[in-house]
């Protein structure tokens, strides 16, 4: 209790200080590439949110789409996005 | 090996619905596809030949007779209906 107290304290004395921009800038980079990628799987046409309404999301994409990230000796005119849940 | 008249050798080709390794989805979709297109078409539409020999290069042989079994006594959870 009393530490908590104490971190409590000593944390809040201290987060403006420049040494510790590090810290924000890994932990945010961290979090900012994880909600990415969750985002990106959430996203993804295999993904089904809609079981009742869209139960098939990979039917959406188009021939000449692309949904990889880096996709290798294929020309697609653009990549497929997912408009709808 | 020489055949005078070699046929053709074909796969199913490249589908964007379904790009990556697993192509898992690819053959039961092409697997439903065909039925769904027999069942509207009727079994002599030619086009609907497609979808057969996609799913016959994708999926393996025991998926095949394990869904003809089970479509034959009625028991494929699949929709087969458009």
């Amino acid at each position: 209790m009393v530490a908590a107290q104490a971190a409590k304290k000593s944390f809040w004395s201290i987060w403006y200080k420049t040494e510790i921009i590090p810290i924000y800038v890994t932990v945010g980079g961290a979090v900012g590439l994880a909600s990415w990628y969750l985002t990106r799987l959430a996203r993804h046409p295999e993904t089904v949110w809609d079981r009742k309404n869209n139960p098939f999301p990979w039917q959406n994409v188009q021939q000449n789409e692309n949904t990889k990230l880096h996709a290798v000796n294929a020309k697609f005119d653009k990549f497929h996005s997912r408009d709808r849940l | 090996m020489s055949d005078q008249e070699a046929a053709p050798l074909q796969t199913a080709p490249f589908d964007a619905r379904f790009p990556n390794t697993n192509q898992t989805k690819h053959c039961w979709q092409n697997y439903v596809d065909y039925y769904k297109c027999i069942n509207a078409r009727g079994e002599d539409f030619a086009p609907c030949k497609q979808f057969w020999r996609n799913y016959h290069s994708l999926c393996p042989n025991g998926w095949v007779e394990k869904w003809d079994t089970q479509r034959e006594a009625g028991e494929n959870p699949s929709n087969f209906e458009i």
